[in-house]
């Protein structure tokens, strides 16, 4: 499992990862001077454009960063999910702890509909290896949903 | 007193006993010599009287030293052992002790010229090349383990200093005391012990290996506290308590070296004179770290301070 | 360590042929390596060994990462050799390791079956006198006319209050002490076994790392935290101790009179810290004083200075705005910086220069006078074009890697300016601008966890009192022996023996003898002072 934990985003927003429960979490670890980072943003961008519609979200992690260093990288790679500020970072590194920490920049994890840590990638992803990541924890999260409600009420 | 006086008195008591170590020096050299001529005959009134000038003196100057330390701490608000002058200072309290301490025991008045003459050295070397005003410790040195961990170092090398004249006097009167042995009609007399010359001169081999083994059972020991409580201190200070840094590595060295020493002395046909070569070795170590790391190699230790 | 014999002549020539390899060979050099003097000598090789390292600049080891690289610019013939033979990695080197190796052998092999040899001197009794009590040391005889039995009885209750092992026959007391020896003795040498397994297992499962962390900053642990960070094999690098961090404040102060201005005497790093999910504490990490959480240690080992800046790029945006770390160059915390700026537009910008903390322009150009930031400037001179981290290769961010930039250049010379706080440097042609806002302290820490140092501190507690124990104690034997004279009497001897090289209390003896109404002790052991004519 992931433990829940919250932050302060680039935007000015404040967040919360239990306000995602539900829902399948890409979290992806950069920072604007991590010359790897840069080559996996662009797939990054096209990947949360693509699967958007498909209710998967996604939210940077950013690192050892600027505020304001972070959002002209934003700007230029045209990231538009919300990415948690340096500052508040650390409660969202600690919260992998648990199932397996980041343990590098960038790392990117993929977390079920449940809160439980599908996938990590450590160092630059590309968008394929991205998107079929994606595609099995929506398939466990889909899969497990069934057994869930076992209360004696199921359907066939 | 400020400070800035307590640290003057403490350069002034440093100096009165470089002038008398100088004199007992002289005392003592008078005795050696005196002795020489007479060989190994019973010294004469008035050499005894001149070698026991030589301690008087000695006891005086001890007692300038330890003066001029305790000031000196008092002076700098610490323990007087955080850089290189106040360390050979205090070694040569330490030495100076321990010769003290075994003439109370043992017959090594012998040493003497040696012992007095180590610290007259040591004590010009401290004044000239090594003198730092007293002042406060950089930072990562103001810990109690400054106080254990170098205060063992100092007392060890003090005794390994006796140990060091002690056995190297052994070496000399041993060939000495061999020659004897193998002629024994011409300079010995009937007993077989030799007559004439310095080496004649000094106590009996046996004595001095004993006065030898003594200092380095009393010294090993000491050493290796020294050692344990640095690699403490390392810990605590760089977090790690062992990593080859060059004083690390020479007090390892001098550890060993004398660990060779005692294991030498157990060894059949190697007690004696081959194991004494490895007890001077293992003071050349104990030197070498003293000055060559301090001031020809760099490390975390050079901080210290000349 | 047992003494060395030469191989017995008769074991060679009982040698089988139909046997290819001899026990005889075996057992020789088995007997020839666990001899006390190849242990010697294989403790001076290790001591001749040691040396280089201190010598040569070493990898993996203290200060000076790049000492080895600037050493083999300096001796471009010399340094491929000595690499060749390890002089630059001597303490993981394969014959250093074969030297430290061979010797525990040697002392396993020596110190076992000597262990085994003290077991069975515990359980057995001390032996009986030797027949010639007149050759041992502190011999004394006298004749008696009380009962045997009563003289004997004295003797042993005697020596039992003096703590010797007491067995008494119808002629004779036998007496022994001074077992602790060679417990301490065995204890320091399997103790040095145990001191191994230590640094073992925190070679094998600890790491270290360090972090440079500037006021305000955060730091998490987690391996992406770290500047340097170095697992050994086994280390967990997924079950790091949860932890974080901020840097709230640094302070350092420095002296200002005395005999050594400018030497620090106070650091101090405030900070703000949570262990797990546990609540916020504040604390502050000091030289000698590290934060301990769980084992993982964190040491405050350097410091130094991060200005503060904020970058507009050509369209007028902030692109930049913190701390950036600048590292010390000198006693004066003279520091050298970058500051790469990858997103500004329509060109990146790097920027690259000194910090003086307080700043002099000399005939050498400008320096630093004094450590303390009292008049912080910056000298810098800027950079546009590509910065080379496009192409995903990770780069110092400490260095320009300055292939794709070209320098910012006023009336045909670099662009350099020196900024006061609150001051700005404007480039040339609307390219963009630096505004120095202030100065921050950075804080350099060394993390260290090592699950094997509580087992090395133990080992080497044991080895200090094995040691000490062994060197103090001195195992001696006493005897008394009773015997009928030929005028109806009987004589009482005494004597001792030390099994050691020192020699036995001095007076043990005569006060035996005193306290079985003997003689007293004409010839008791003299003051070993008066033994020397000369003083």
């Amino acid at each position: 499992m992931v433990e829940p934990f919250s932050g302060r985003l680039l935007d000015g927003n404040d967040f919360d990862s239990s306000d995602l429960l539900g829902a399948v979490v890409v979290y992806n670890v950069w920072g604007s001077w991590c010359a790897p980072c840069r080559t996996e943003a662009p797939e990054l961008a096209q990947v949360a454009a693509d699967t958007a519609d498909d209710g998967i979200r996604f939210v940077g992690i950013n690192v050892r960063d600027n505020d304001a260093a972070a959002r002209a990288f934003e700007d230029r790679y045209d990231l538009a999910y919300p990415s948690l500020t340096t500052d508040t970072s650390s409660a969202a590194l600690l919260a992998f702890g648990p199932a397996l920490p980041p343990s590098a920049v960038p790392s990117t994890m993929v977390v079920d509909a449940d809160g439980r840590l599908a996938a990590r990638v450590i160092g630059p992803v590309d968008a394929s290896t991205l998107r079929a990541l994606i595609a099995d924890a929506s398939q466990s999260t889909r899969s497990t949903q069934p057994t869930q409600p076992a209360s004696g009420t199921a359907t066939p | 007193m400020t400070n800035q006086t307590l640290a003057q008195l403490s350069n002034s008591l440093v100096y009165a006993a470089i002038a008398v170590y100088a004199l007992a020096m002289l005392s003592y050299s008078a005795e050696a010599a005196r002795r020489t001529a007479t060989g190994s005959a019973p010294p004469t009134e008035r050499t005894r009287l001149v070698g026991a000038i030589g301690t008087s003196l000695t006891v005086l100057a001890f007692a300038l030293t330890v003066g001029g330390t305790i000031s000196r701490g008092f002076a700098a608000g610490r323990v007087p052992w955080g850089n290189m002058y106040e360390f050979v200072l205090v070694c040569s309290v330490a030495a100076g002790a321990a010769y003290l301490a075994f003439l109370t025991r043992l017959p090594v008045r012998a040493f003497g010229v040696w012992i007095v003459g180590l610290i007259l050295l040591a004590l010009g070397l401290a004044v000239t090349v090594l003198y730092t005003p007293a002042g406060a410790l950089v930072p990562v040195l103001d810990s109690y383990w400054l106080v254990i961990h170098v205060a063992a170092a100092i007392t060890g090398g003090g005794v390994f200093t006796v140990g060091a004249v002690a056995t190297a006097l052994f070496l000399v009167r041993t060939r000495l005391e061999r020659r004897a042995t193998a002629d024994p009609s011409g300079t010995s007399d009937a007993s077989g012990s030799p007559r004439r010359g310095y080496a004649a001169s000094l106590p009996s081999a046996s004595t001095l290996e004993q006065v030898a083994h003594a200092a380095h059972m009393f010294a090993f020991p000491i050493w290796t506290f020294a050692v344990i409580a640095g690699a403490i201190w390392a810990e605590n200070s760089w977090g790690r308590y062992w990593g080859w840094d060059p004083k690390e590595t020479w007090a390892f060295i001098t550890w060993v070296l004398y660990a060779a020493h005692l294991h030498a002395q157990a060894t059949a046909g190697w007690r004696g004179t081959r194991a004494a070569w490895f007890a001077l070795a293992g003071y050349a170590a104990f030197l070498f770290n003293f000055f060559g790391v301090n001031l020809w190699i760099t490390g975390l230790h050079s901080y210290a301070g000349v | 360590m047992t003494d060395l014999a030469p191989p017995q002549p008769e074991q060679q020539l009982n040698q089988r042929p139909s046997k290819p390899i001899s026990w005889g060979w075996f057992r020789w050099t088995w007997r020839t390596l666990t001899s006390m003097r190849t242990a010697v000598i294989l403790l001076v090789l290790l001591a001749l060994a040691a040396i280089p390292g201190s010598l040569f600049p070493q990898r993996n080891v203290a200060s000076d990462p790049a000492a080895v690289q600037q050493y083999a610019v300096r001796h471009p013939d010399l340094a491929p050799w000595l690499d060749r033979i390890g002089f630059f990695d001597v303490y993981a080197s394969p014959w250093f390791a074969a030297i430290y190796v061979l010797l525990l052998v040697s002392m396993t092999g020596c110190v076992l079956p000597r262990s085994l040899r003290l077991w069975r001197a515990v359980r057995s009794a001390p032996p009986s006198a030797p027949r010639n009590l007149a050759r041992l040391e502190d011999h004394q005889a006298w004749d008696t006319d009380r009962a045997p039995a009563e003289v004997l009885a004295a003797a042993a209750r005697y020596l039992r209050r003096k703590r010797f092992r007491v067995v008494v026959t119808d002629s004779e007391v036998r007496a022994e002490r001074g077992y602790l020896r060679e417990v301490g003795n065995l204890t320091f040498h399997l103790s040095l076994l145990v001191l191994l397994v230590g640094i073992a297992v925190g070679k094998l499962v600890g790491f270290e790392g360090r972090v440079a962390i500037a006021e305000g900053g955060t730091f998490a642990n987690d391996r992406s935290q770290y500047d340097v960070f170095t697992p050994s094999a086994w280390t967990d690098v997924d079950g790091l101790v949860p932890l974080s961090f901020r840097l709230d404040k640094f302070d350092v102060k420095y002296q200002v009179r005395g005999p050594n201005p400018g030497q620090p005497s106070q650091f101090s790093a405030r900070i703000t810290y949570q262990s797990g999910s546990g609540a916020q504490q504040r604390t502050t990490v000091r030289p000698n004083e590290p934060l301990d959480v769980d084992e993982t240690k964190f040491f405050l080992t350097g410091n130094g200075y991060a200005p503060r800046v904020t970058v507009r790029d050509g369209r007028g945006k902030v692109v930049f705005t913190g701390p950036v770390l600048f590292l010390p160059l000198d006693a004066n915390n003279s520091s050298e910086g970058v500051v790469k700026v990858p997103d500004a537009q329509p060109t990146q910008l790097a920027f690259e220069g000194l910090f003086l903390p307080t700043a002099d322009v000399g005939p050498q150009g400008p320096y630093s006078m004094f450590p303390d930031a009292l008049d912080p400037q910056l000298f810098l001179t800027a950079w546009t074009g590509d910065l080379g981290l496009e192409d995903g290769v990770p780069q110092s961010v400490f260095a320009l890697d300055r292939d794709g930039l070209t320098q910012v250049q006023a009336d045909g010379k670099p662009f350099a300016q020196a900024l006061e706080v609150g001051e700005t440097m404007t480039l040339p042609d609307g390219q963009g601008s630096l505004t120095f806002d202030g100065v921050s302290r950075f804080a350099n820490f060394q993390i260290a966890y090592d699950p094997g140092k509580e087992i090395t501190l133990t080992a080497a507690i044991a080895i200090l009192i094995g040691l000490t124990t062994s060197l103090i104690i001195r195992r001696r034997r006493i005897w008394v022996r009773i015997s009928p004279t030929q005028s109806s009497g009987f004589l009482v001897e005494t004597a001792g023996h030390s099994l050691t090289r020192r020699l036995p209390p001095s007076a043990e003896i005569s006060k035996l003898v005193t306290a079985l109404g003997g003689p007293t002790s004409p010839a008791a052991p003299a003051d070993p002072a008066d033994k020397d004519p000369h003083t």
